[in-house]
């Protein structure tokens, strides 16, 4: 499986301010100042050596993941990050004669359905999407997004073909013989769903807009039973501890109680995602380094990698 | 009182109830944890017994300042003491150190009250 991470950022668009490019850049130059940078391979290296923070961006686009598996196609959630997937995908000679995709959302609070709109392969026929959904009425949800009175396409009439399938009562969607996708609940406000993607026996976890709040010992047994030995858990870490106290029910977790989980569930490597809209960049390293103290505290022995989310991230599982 | 990996014994000692805990808190016990003490907290002042607790995740720290918070409505006072280096580390990297009130001994927490 191939996971590319397109939008990572929760709640709703975040662009980069000028003042905080104009940050950016003060700060490389500052730090470029006699450094040697005759030439592309210096200039390179010096670049790669500096934090993310500084040398690019870690996105504004709201939630949007690509899972390639064989000659599947899965889009988990379409937030703003779908726009530049459909543009790429639009561009792949793989795509020329058209395609399928297999969306499975999160639930669809704005920052999770917003980028549908601006997927461009739904202005071309050659295209189908399929929507599965344990809510019965996603159809009528996605539909009213694209009312006129919100957006000039309805969703009626756009050329691609469309399918949703409701899974609320099959636990299990087997997409190819190799291929399988279970689902499961979470605690959040109108309700969202986890996805685990298993391929050729390997898998991974997409849990965002989770909050684990007031979860039981049952609840905690089936997740860690699900998940158990993830190669990937992406996880909702959207608030730093001190501030989730005072969001407590808002249907998020901190980057903290991500660690939690991810060592409850055995999981290999956990990517912290749905960054806070008011979250700088340097503030997401930050609560990485936080923490990475916090698992070498509470469980030295671990091996579990932690990954704060950028757009352009790719895994090869 | 057991709650899963986690003994809890409770005894009188002047104004508070003192609660010695054994064990771990972790997060699945999050939901029990709270709901115990929660009631508690509503009817006195607690001082809790660190000593022999081994691991807590960042979930029982957020149950502590929800305790807390119960307490401080009811004009109660929640005292810690006997933190080992790695749960004290654990509320530090909270950063929610400064809501407690957090002791080395019994005798400190006792005079806290």
């Amino acid at each position: 499986m191939i996971v590319k991470f397109w939008g990572v950022r929760g709640s709703t668009p975040t662009p980069l301010s000028p003042a905080e490019f104009q940050v950016k850049i003060k700060k490389l130059l500052t730090l470029s100042n006699k450094v040697d940078l005759s030439n592309d391979e210096k200039v390179d290296n010096f670049l790669n050596n500096l934090p993310l923070s500084i040398r690019s961006i870690y996105g504004g686009n709201t939630p949007c993941v690509s899972v390639e598996a064989d000659d599947t196609f899965i889009i988990l959630d379409m937030g703003s990050g779908a726009r530049p997937l459909g543009n790429e995908l639009m561009q792949k000679p793989h795509y020329q004669n058209g395609g399928t995709f297999h969306v499975f959302l999160s639930h669809t609070h704005w920052d999770h359905i917003q980028g549908l709109p601006f997927f461009s392969p739904i202005y071309n026929p050659k295209f189908k999407l399929i929507f599965y959904s344990p809510f019965a009425d996603i159809k009528q949800r996605l539909a009213f997004q694209q009312q006129e009175a919100f957006f000039p396409a309805k969703l009626e009439d756009i050329p691609c073909e469309k399918e949703f399938r409701i899974i609320k009562d099959q636990k299990i969607i087997n997409i190819d013989d190799n291929l399988k996708v279970e689902w499961k609940r979470m605690v959040h406000p109108g309700d969202s769903f986890s996805y685990k993607i298993t391929h050729n026996n390997k898998s991974m976890v997409y849990a965002t807009d989770a909050e684990f709040y007031k979860i039981d010992e049952a609840f905690m047994e089936e997740v860690s039973h699900l998940w158990k030995g993830a190669e990937l858990l992406i996880f909702d870490a959207q608030y730093t501890p001190e501030e989730y106290i005072n969001k407590i029910s808002w249907g998020h977790s901190s980057t903290i109680m991500s660690v939690d989980i991810a060592l409850q569930s055995e999981s290999k490597r956990l990517v912290l995602f749905h960054h806070e809209p008011a979250y700088s960049d340097e503030l997401i390293e930050n609560t990485l380094s936080r923490a990475e103290e916090y698992l070498a505290t509470i469980a030295p022995d671990s091996s579990l990698k932690i990954i704060p989310a950028y757009e352009g991230l790719v895994f090869e599982i | 009182m057991e709650l899963r990996g986690l003994n809890i014994d409770v005894s009188d000692k002047g104004k508070a109830k003192i609660f010695r805990l054994s064990g771990e808190i972790r997060t699945d016990i999050y939901s029990d944890f709270l709901e115990f003490f929660r009631t508690k907290a509503e009817a006195s002042n607690i001082i809790l017994d660190f000593q022999n607790v081994k691991y807590m995740s960042s979930a029982g720290v957020g149950a502590l300042f929800n305790i807390n918070k119960v307490a401080n409505e009811n004009n109660k006072k929640l005292v810690i003491f006997g933190l080992n280096p790695s749960v004290k580390k654990i509320i530090e990297l909270t950063k929610l150190s400064n809501a407690f009130v957090i002791t080395d001994t019994e005798e400190e927490a006792l005079k806290k009250l």
